[in-house]
């Protein structure tokens, strides 16, 4: 259990680099697929939902200081989007690609709506109303394309109606 | 008996499930709850500038990989010169002979000057006192910016015009720790430079476009004195008139491109974004001067 959690970290902080690799080397700017984010849907499906809290937590701390944003903005979204994940999970079966491609889509857009949001009540100068709407629907739009096309390896956590609550236990199996 | 045995078991096992504390769901509520007091914090006063190992360590592959990919750029780059480098060759060996025609008019011009002043007994100019920094990295996500390597500590200050060796690159934002700060570009739509067009009598305000290519100029309007027929055209350099105080006058910004559009003329930036390495932050304006004696007013 302790390895996997340590696994979980540490492909959790290599998507990180890769998701900043990929907005540095390739400069497509708003239509970069956020990585990081789709790295935490991923864990989300496949993890115990309480070592997530805090790797969304840690994620968006480290997100916020990279990118000289508002301390906790990104740990506020990014937990949001798990507790968002946690719950689409019970509706959608993720071992399909379209379900992946809406959990994509609309948990992308989710976290770019509350950037957005935010960013926008911050500014000292308005921006034309069609940045933030491109930034949006584009980054939607490619995450939800890059996690339909992501395979599933683990089986999505199915998780029994009346069972005991556990922060840190290793995944459910199934009955 | 045996039920009510099986029913108070289930009761008891009822009970011990309402005190758990540290379940999924108050972990998410409670670093919820955490980000948004971070977040609260943050907003409620000045940000404060903050640096810490963890920011150090955070920067580290991040400015690393910010130097892999300038030097896989400079690789491609140096592959294509050497490609144009025989065609190349004899157009720069002709602007180095009108070069060195021009460095030795200019040497001459200086010694003239250096004569009057030492005759007039007038002091020396000094340089703006300047801040070097590297690009940590660019961010792209919803509008261009770059982050510099160079924060508070450095003496650095919101509003502080930004320089690449080719013009004006930018600003420094509010956005600002004790060893890093955020440059806006001119290209980013909301900036706007007061600028004057070189050769014309005109003057403008210069303001980024929405896909932070190239700029507008707009508003424009004949300050004089000069011929109001010498409208703006292709290949006019456009210069900073120092108007908005936060630019200091006579800073190459941009060149004319296109003259042609309604919405303004087109102006292609002198410094692009995606080339910018290493930049040189002015510390010294007219607004941060001002700045500065009404502080010690106050």
């Amino acid at each position: 259990m302790k390895n996997s959690i340590i696994l979980t970290w540490i492909i959790v902080a290599a998507v990180l680099l890769l998701d900043i690799s990929l907005r540095i080397f390739t400069g497509l700017g708003r239509f970069t697929p956020d990585l990081l984010l789709l790295a935490l849907v991923y864990a989300t499906l496949v993890r115990p939902l309480g070592e997530i809290y805090c790797l969304a937590f840690a994620a968006g701390v480290c997100w916020d200081v990279i990118f000289l944003d508002s301390l906790g903005l990104h740990s506020f979204l990014f937990i949001l989007a798990v507790m968002f994940t946690s719950r689409l999970r019970q509706i959608l079966w993720a071992h399909y690609a379209i379900s992946r491609l809406v959990m994509g889509f609309s948990i992308c857009g989710l976290v770019r709506f509350g950037e957005v949001i935010f960013w926008l009540s911050n500014l000292d100068k308005d921006v034309p109303v069609s940045m933030p709407e491109q930034y949006i629907t584009s980054g939607a739009v490619i995450s939800g394309l890059v996690f339909l096309f992501l395979p599933l390896y683990s089986k999505p956590i199915r998780i029994p109606r009346r069972s005991p609550q556990t922060v840190f236990a290793e995944r459910y199996h199934h009955s | 008996m045996s039920m009510l045995f099986y029913s108070s078991k289930r009761t008891i096992a009822k009970r011990k499930k309402k005190f758990v504390l540290l379940s999924p769901k108050t972990l998410g509520i409670g670093l919820i709850l955490i980000s948004l007091s971070l977040l609260l914090f943050w907003k409620a006063e000045e940000p404060k500038p903050f640096s810490s190992p963890i920011t150090r360590c955070l920067y580290a592959p991040v400015s690393a990989i910010q130097s892999i990919r300038n030097f896989c750029t400079g690789i491609v780059r140096n592959i294509q010169d050497s490609f144009q480098a025989k065609t190349k060759l004899v157009e720069v060996q002709k602007k180095l002979e009108q070069l060195q025609l021009e460095n030795q008019e200019l040497r001459y011009k200086l010694r003239k000057h250096d004569l009057y002043r030492e005759a007039f007994e007038l002091p020396r100019e000094e340089g703006m006192p300047v801040v070097t920094a590297i690009v940590l990295m660019r961010d792209n996500r919803m509008t261009q910016s770059l982050i510099i390597n160079r924060g508070t500590m450095d003496g650095l200050d919101m509003n502080m015009p930004v320089l690449t060796n080719e013009g004006l690159l930018g600003r420094t934002t509010q956005k600002m720790t004790l060893h890093a700060a955020q440059v806006q570009p001119i290209t980013d739509p909301r900036s706007a430079v007061g600028v004057y067009i070189q050769g014309t009598p005109y003057e403008g305000i210069l303001r980024g476009s929405e896909d932070g290519s190239h700029m507008l100029l707009t508003d424009r309007f004949f300050s004089g004195p000069g011929d109001e027929t010498l409208f703006p055209k292709p290949g006019d350099k456009v210069f900073t008139s120092g108007h908005g105080r936060t630019f200091p006058k006579d800073i190459l910004a941009g060149i004319i491109s296109d003259a042609t559009s309604e919405e303004g003329q087109v102006v292609d930036p002198v410094a692009p974004i995606s080339a910018a390495k290493a930049v040189m932050v002015l510390t010294q304006t007219q607004l941060q001067q001002e700045t500065a004696s009404l502080l010690s007013e106050d």
